[in-house]
């Protein structure tokens, strides 16, 4: 299993578009994803879920990834987070 | 900044229809601009375009028969909260879906909206809650159901 912490970096946080996001990536893996922040545990394949963390910009989550493919898929997520979920700002 | 009270419209019967004819995304977003735009500056075309142009950048089809078409709306005051259920299944990006839970928001609180938007999807992820959004005939069982969300304060 790899875990990794990933900051919210873009202004408007976990809003539905980011999120969408992060499931549609999610699921381009066979491993297991899961995003922990604030105390909350969300299955990084579950729209609902990953909304439901309400994350907003300057968190942080735990992203834990177990499988087959946990390399590619945590390098994936980084990507994501890191280039603020393909936001300007 | 700390706003100390919800930013939101009042949630009321007005806000819900049940058994709206629609056999299309477009025309069920119409029914959800219409609803949206009472009460504000803004023509049911313009309220259209703005959860338009939201659709184009993804669909918020969320699962459960359910979608939740919002856009960030210059101008606004308030946020406005409608529900609107269909006569049938309506193509919805390649989903079905029969209920529309629309939202206008105002352009800035990111972290409200964030908020609202983590409220509403721990209703429709409640077996509960969400079995009231798709069966009930009873408005105030959706009021009841969807106040919360209004409620947020962030």
């Amino acid at each position: 299993m790899i875990q990794q912490t990933l900051s919210i970096k873009n202004r408007l946080g976990l809003h539905a578009r980011a999120s969408a996001k992060v499931v549609n990536l999610a699921n381009k893996f066979g491993s297991d994803i899961t995003l922990i922040c604030k105390g909350k545990k969300a299955y990084a394949k579950s729209i609902l879920e990953v909304m439901m963390l309400g994350a907003v910009q300057g968190d942080e989550c735990q992203c834990e990834v177990e499988g087959d493919d946990e390399t590619d898929a945590a390098a994936a997520m980084r990507e994501l987070f890191d280039a603020r979920f393909g936001e300007d700002s | 900044m700390k706003a100390n009270k919800s930013n939101f419209a009042a949630f009321c019967d007005s806000e819900i229809c049940f058994n709206q004819p629609a056999s299309t995304k477009k025309k069920a977003l119409q029914q959800a601009a219409l609803m949206l735009a009472e009460g504000t500056d803004l023509s049911s075309a313009q309220m259209l375009q703005h959860l338009s142009k939201r659709e184009q950048l993804g669909s918020t089809f969320i699962g459960h028969g359910i979608a939740i078409p919002h856009a960030r709306i210059p101008g606004i005051k308030q946020n406005k909260l409608c529900y609107c259920r269909f006569e049938e299944m309506i193509d919805y990006d390649d989903h079905s879906a029969q209920i529309l839970i629309a939202i206008a928001f105002t352009e800035e609180a990111p972290e409200e909206h964030v908020a609202v938007l983590a409220k509403l999807a721990q209703v429709i992820d409640n077996k509960t809650s969400r079995q009231c959004l798709l069966h009930t005939n009873d408005k105030s069982e959706i009021v009841r159901v969807l106040s919360p969300i209004t409620e947020i304060i962030t």
